[in-house]
């Protein structure tokens, strides 16, 4: 199943924005929660994450202008509050005060399929969401006999939106 | 005797997995979870910063064990 529509509604993207300006020399972060809809039918079906609430997470890295780490405390309460007032964590934001809102390289090997990524890219002023595509195959060239080899290469691209208020695709 | 069960609880993004096992597979879960997927783990509401300091007692009378992923990024 693929997974790759978020709607954002106005009111938490303002909650976003708000929070990604409240300091601009470090990077801040936080948690999206919400639930996954289904939509489309046949090979068009895929899910759509609907954000429903924007919580920020303290960033505990020891140097937040360059990285974050959130906290850990801070993300147990959101996540334990899963199945009892909330679905699912459908989204995860962190800013790059002096970037783009791509991802970095730390930011690529943590990204996973569970929910999207937001990025605030303090350089242009825009949320971009990613979404990571994992593939596995066959080994072909870690070894000299890749016919009998074991081994399975995990592939990982990334795809990228620029992030409107209501919706994206 | 009856060997002893504990519940590791396993949280993603949609949830959680709960895992029943022996106290020696619960150790080894963990510190692997802890290794190979960078997880959080909490016993008893409290975080765990040395995995190579847990033992088979202290996981053994834990009452609640949760192991979450750790968000981090640059």
């Amino acid at each position: 199943m693929s997974y790759n529509r978020i709607e954002l509604p106005p009111a938490i993207w303002r909650d976003i924005m708000r929070h990604a300006l409240s300091d601009e020399t470090v990077e801040v972060c936080g948690l999206l929660t919400g639930a996954f809809r289904l939509d489309g039918k046949g090979s068009e079906r895929h899910e759509v994450a609907v954000i429903k609430e924007f919580i920020p997470i303290t960033n505990i890295f020891p140097d937040p202008a360059i990285f974050f780490k959130m906290d850990p405390y801070e993300q147990k309460v959101v996540f334990d509050r899963i199945g009892v007032d909330i679905k699912a964590v459908v989204g995860c934001f962190h800013t790059h005060p002096f970037g783009l809102g791509i991802p970095s390289e730390l930011d690529r090997l943590s990204i996973n399929e569970d929910y999207s990524w937001l990025i605030y890219g303090g350089q242009d002023n825009k949320i971009q969401a990613w979404w990571p595509e994992i593939k596995e195959r066959p080994c072909d060239s870690c070894c000299s006999q890749p016919e009998e080899c074991k081994e399975v290469i995990i592939e990982k691209r990334f795809r990228g939106a620029l992030l409107k208020e209501k919706r994206i695709e | 005797m009856e060997e002893r069960m504990v519940k590791v609880k396993i949280v993603s993004a949609r949830g959680h997995d709960v895992l029943d096992l022996t106290v020696d597979d619960a150790l080894s879960e963990i510190k692997r979870q802890a290794r190979d997927n960078s997880k959080w783990i909490f016993m008893d509401d409290e975080l765990v910063s040395d995995i190579d300091s847990l033992t088979h007692e202290r996981v053994g009378n834990a009452n609640s064990i949760m192991l979450s992923n750790q968000l981090v990024g640059g």
